[in-house]
């Protein structure tokens, strides 16, 4: 019998703790998270609001905490949207492998962030939504933004080719190389300050080779510069050249041109002479730790660049080649899922999130550039220091850049994967640059067929 | 022998005429039960056929099947039970718990269970301190209960000579104590994480939807009506079952929530995987049949005078050995990843078992202070793999990495002693960037992250090992090494083939130190001279959306991995023959 009311109260309490657990699982979504993600912290919105939910990558924690708040606000100004924010992880592919599983299934959220290059394959898979009519309805002006992301933005997946009556998207935020100064080392180094040399035009690729030469000559494993290994970083000495990675209409590889070969082969040049971090190995622990004297990086590595305290630095435009400016314009945008309920309301959000007062708050950490050509924006965004020279980003982005670009007749990721390979065995000795020549365009044309 | 007599293991529950009638009412209940579910697959069936729910083909066609099989099943049931056959109350079985796994999934999804525990989460530190509370409620009443056992044993009562009343009594008030700390900590526990809102919450979730949501609940509460009827005692002797049928049935229930998990989560998407490995599919879009396309596309091999001669499409894979001749392939970055795995298997297998089983004689030699060392030697195994190999990582990093500065540190301690200083001043291997040593440092990681689990278990095969056979050793003479060579390897046979066929089939998975180390450079980087065969199903499936050929690629891994583990098997049967 006394076991028998053991158990009851064995029971009971379980049954309690169950019970407990299973309320409070439940009940804290509208108070909600100071956890980080998601829809259990919204505020209230009028009664005939519309749910949203929508998803960007942040750069970082701070990032994702600004645009948390960002999400709270709009739903609380009353405008008919009642929005649920989730915070994809921070860097690397696996955010639009996420994605792509979340639209094949149906679960991905209204409205969604994706890189520049991701949008063409997102269109042409059916994804996104083209908004051009509620864009066009919303009084929606194009030029207000960068046109680089905004023709590629514009394209009709048929052709390939800019047309009217599309838009997949606006653009989030712009961002582009900068080198990321060890001004210590350049000191030490006994050469000219790169920024001066840039003011007076003389900051061209020879420049840059004989100060990566005197930083290198320091010794005690200081290298000259730093390059990640990605496509844009050798890709911006191709364009720098007056080469591309494509044809003019974009059907067909350019690599293999002369200008693109110089571009590259410059590139290989000086980590042959051994004046940078090792092809392919990750520079930014080598800047941080004071052995680089110069780290070609963009917008989004200055917050953590900003808790350097062990050297003084600064930024500078990258050297000019044959052809001047031909930095990256990089660019992501503010995507409609295909499936979305009400597109109104989706096209609403995407305004709110492109708005300059949302573009300033976010820019203001220092990750991004502001996508809006007012001169309100730029002003802006040169106050948000260090670096003290932002002027090197505005002029990345306003001296004739190339947009990267997704790729309407082709496939993107297989053209990255061919042309990445072919440089990287060009980098490591694997190939000759004769060979490289011959077989590049080769080598990434099924990512065209 | 009569009704309800139990004869231990194996006893006959028969049935009497009284309960018979009483239970086939019951019954009569459980095949309503299944006339409804017929009923409900007609209406699916009908819906279907008509076409009044516009669905895509797919779909539609796994709907029809399920409402086929489902009326055709359910009326079997109904005749089944009806004439008493016990594959009836079997088949009865297996359909209730379907029905009640998917209501549950539908009433899980409709009270938003997930999101809710994904806040609960979120929420839990935040009422941490009150749970504290109720685990010193929970502590207390435990041990308050066992004081009053051992002060009123079982079987003694509190008016019995030697039994202390108020000690007793005291006891009994301090586990309601207790019991009563239990409920102020869930008081305040429910108060922290807002529980007064579940309520709304869940009543919100059901607004959206009351009908799917009683439907639910019902179809869930019947469904449990149902399975608790069958599988009860009075179904057993109904059905004249013996009691290890009845107890199997039982055991089926338990193992449902298991064997469904698998069904679902494991064995449909490798059916479902080698299925689309005969389509052109990219995860999106409809897929298309493209037969056996997908392997050929891997597999194919042409071997040719040069390179140049090879036929189109195919690229030089390798040039045999004594002739200009090379082999050409279709998919020349799948034989680079074979070719990657077979040289990790070579290094990394034997490293991972060797300094195992090195570890784990010195631990069991008992040298002093090597048993402290056993909880160091496993915190790899417990270690996420990703944020070790970012450790790694920064380690192998040419120009300022630990691994480097060791490495320059010792040439120049050799200098001091070796003549014309043969060590520069600065050595910077790329580990990362260099694809002659890339794949080293991948396997240098994966040595490392295997070898502390391996460790344990050949430390539990040596523990195995008798110390007789030890002593005979050394009665014959046998020195530390004979000892080693002639009684510990033979007796760690069956050990060292279970590590070694467990590390090759982890090896031969390889992907997510490859991964981590290459971030952010694409996964096979440089040079893909660490792809691996699962990286690359992961470039083609996610990265280039050819679900179809990354499809094909994982069962020629499959087959891969079953060639190894059965020529392993062979090799182990053959020689325990041998032996015998």
């Amino acid at each position: 019998m006394r076991e028998d009311q053991d158990l009851r109260i064995r029971h009971g309490v379980v049954a309690g703790v169950v019970l407990a657990l299973a309320l409070t699982g439940c009940s804290s979504t509208e108070e909600g998270t100071d956890e980080g993600t998601s829809g259990a912290s919204e505020p209230a919105a009028s009664a005939a609001a519309v749910d949203l939910r929508w998803r960007t990558r942040p750069d970082n924690q701070a990032e994702a905490d600004v645009y948390k708040s960002i999400s709270d606000e709009i739903t609380a100004k009353n405008i008919g949207l009642n929005l649920t924010y989730e915070a994809g992880n921070s860097e690397g592919s696996p955010y639009q492998d996420k994605l792509k599983t979340e639209l094949s299934a149906g679960t991905a959220p209204d409205v969604f962030w994706i890189p520049g290059t991701d949008v063409a394959d997102f269109a042409k898979a059916g994804l996104i939504l083209n908004a051009s009519e509620v864009a066009s309805a919303a009084g929606f002006n194009a030029a207000d933004f960068y046109p680089g992301p905004m023709d590629q933005l514009q394209v009709d997946p048929a052709t390939g080719q800019k047309a009217d009556g599309f838009l997949w998207g606006v653009p989030r935020d712009v961002s582009t190389f900068a080198l990321y100064l060890n001004l210590d080392l350049i000191d030490q180094a006994g050469v000219d300050d790169p920024r001066e040399l840039a003011a007076n035009g003389e900051w061209d690729w020879a420049a840059f080779e004989e100060t990566a030469k005197a930083i290198t000559d320091l010794g005690g494993g200081v290298k000259g510069f730093g390059a990640g290994g990605w496509w844009a970083n050798w890709g911006y000495f191709v364009n720098s050249a007056g080469g591309s990675f494509f044809n003019e209409d974009r059907t067909a590889c350019n690599l293999d041109s002369d200008e693109s070969i110089a571009g590259i082969s410059y590139f290989q040049n000086m980590y042959e002479q051994g004046y940078g971090v090792a092809f392919g190995e990750d520079p930014e622990p080598v800047y941080k730790s004071g052995k680089l004297g110069m780290f070609i990086n963009g917008r989004w590595a200055t917050p953590g660049t900003r808790e350097i305290t062990d050297f003084n630095w600064d930024v500078a435009p990258l050297p000019t080649g044959d052809a001047p400016g031909k930095n990256w314009l990089f660019w992501g945008a503010y995507v409609i899922n295909a499936d979305t309920a009400d597109p109104a309301a989706a096209w609403k959000l995407v305004q709110e999130l492109t708005s300059l007062e949302v573009q300033n708050k976010v820019a203001e950490l220092g990750a991004n550039i502001p996508s809006r050509t007012s001169a309100d924006a730029i002003t802006q965004f040169l106050t948000y220091t260090p670096p003290e020279n932002n002027q090197a980003f505005v002029d990345g982005i306003q001296n004739d850049p190339v947009a990267e670009g997704p790729l309407w007749n082709g496939n993107w990721p297989a053209f990255d994967k061919a042309a990445g390979d072919e440089v990287t065995a060009l980098m490591n000795g694997s190939i000759s640059l004769d060979e490289y020549e011959s077989t590049i365009c080769e080598v990434t044309a099924p990512a065209f067929e | 022998m009569t009704a309800g007599v139990v004869a231990a293991e194996d006893r006959e529950l028969t049935p009497s005429s009284e309960q018979d009638e009483g239970f086939a009412r019951l019954l009569r209940g459980v095949q309503l039960w299944h006339l409804f579910l017929a009923g409900v697959s007609t209406w699916v069936l009908v819906n279907i056929a008509a076409g009044l729910w516009a669905l895509p083909a797919s779909t539609r066609t796994a709907l029809g099947i399920v409402g086929g099989v489902g009326l055709a099943l359910n009326l079997l049931a109904v005749v089944l039970i009806g004439r008493r056959v016990r594959a009836g109350r079997t088949l009865s079985f297996a359909i209730s718990v379907l029905v009640a796994l998917f209501a549950f999934v539908v009433l899980f999804v409709q009270l938003q269970i997930a999101e809710g525990l994904d806040v609960f989460a979120g929420a839990f530190q935040r009422a941490f301190p009150a749970l504290l509370v109720v685990a010193v409620g929970v502590v207390w009443w435990v041990v308050a209960r066992r004081i009053h056992k051992r002060l009123l044993p079982p079987g003694t009562h509190l008016t019995d000579e030697g039994v202390s009343q108020g000690a007793v009594r005291a006891t009994k008030w301090l586990q309601w104590a207790g019991l009563a700390v239990v409920g102020i900590g869930l008081v305040w526990w429910l108060i922290l994480m807002r529980a007064q809102r579940a309520l709304l919450f869940f009543w919100d979730a059901i607004s959206a939807d009351p009908v799917r949501s009683v439907a639910a609940l019902l179809l869930l509460a019947a469904a449990w009506w149902a399975l608790r009827t069958v599988i009860s005692d009075r179904s057993a002797r109904y059905f004249e079952v013996q009691a290890a049928q009845a107890e199997a049935l039982t055991g089926w229930l338990y193992l449902s929530p298991n064997l469904l998990g698998f069904l679902a989560f494991f064995a449909g998407p490798l059916v479902f995987s080698m299925i689309i490995s005969f389509y052109d599919w990219d995860g999106i879009t409809d897929a298309v049949f493209v037969g056996i396309d997908n392997y050929r596309q891997t597999l194919a091999l042409s071997v040719a005078s040069s390179a140049e001669a090879l036929p189109p499409g195919y690229t030089e894979v390798f040039g045999l050995p004594f002739s200009d001749s090379v082999v050409g392939g279709t998919d020349p970055l799948f034989w680079k990843s074979i070719a990657n795995i077979f040289l990790f298997l070579l290094v990394a297998v034997p490293g991972a078992v060797l300094s195992a089983l090195f570890l784990a004689v010195m631990i069991h030699t008992g040298y002093r202070g090597t048993k402290g060392f056993r909880a160091v030697f496993f915190v790899p195994a417990v270690a996420g793999v990703i944020g070790v190999t970012l450790i790694w990582k920064q380690m192998f990093n040419a120009t300022v990495g630990f691994i480097n500065w060791g490495i320059t540190a010792a040439g120049q301690l050799a200098n001091v002693v070796l003549p014309g200083d043969p060590f520069s001043d600065r050595i910077e291997i790329g580990w990362l960037s260099d694809p002659n040593v890339a794949l080293l440092a991948v396997c240098i990681v994966f040595v490392w992250s295997q070898f502390g689990f391996n460790t344990v278990l050949f430390t539990a095969g040596l523990q195995g090992i008798g110390r007789d056979l030890y002593e005979a050793a050394e009665l014959d003479g046998c020195n530390a090494w004979q000892q080693f060579r002639n009684v510990t390897l033979p007796q760690l046979r069956e050990t060292t083939f279970f590590v070694t066929v467990t590390t090759v089939i982890l090896a031969l998975q390889l992907f997510d130190i490859v991964y981590a180390l290459n971030q952010p450079n694409p996964v096979g980087h440089p040079d893909n001279a660490t792809l691996t065969p699962v990286v690359y199903i992961y470039q083609l499936g996610f990265q280039q959306d050819a679900f179809g050929r990354a499809s094909a690629v994982a069962w020629v891994l499959f087959v891969i991995i079953f060639i190894f583990t059965l020529a392993q098997f062979r090799a182990q049967r053959s020689d325990v023959e041998g032996t015998r």
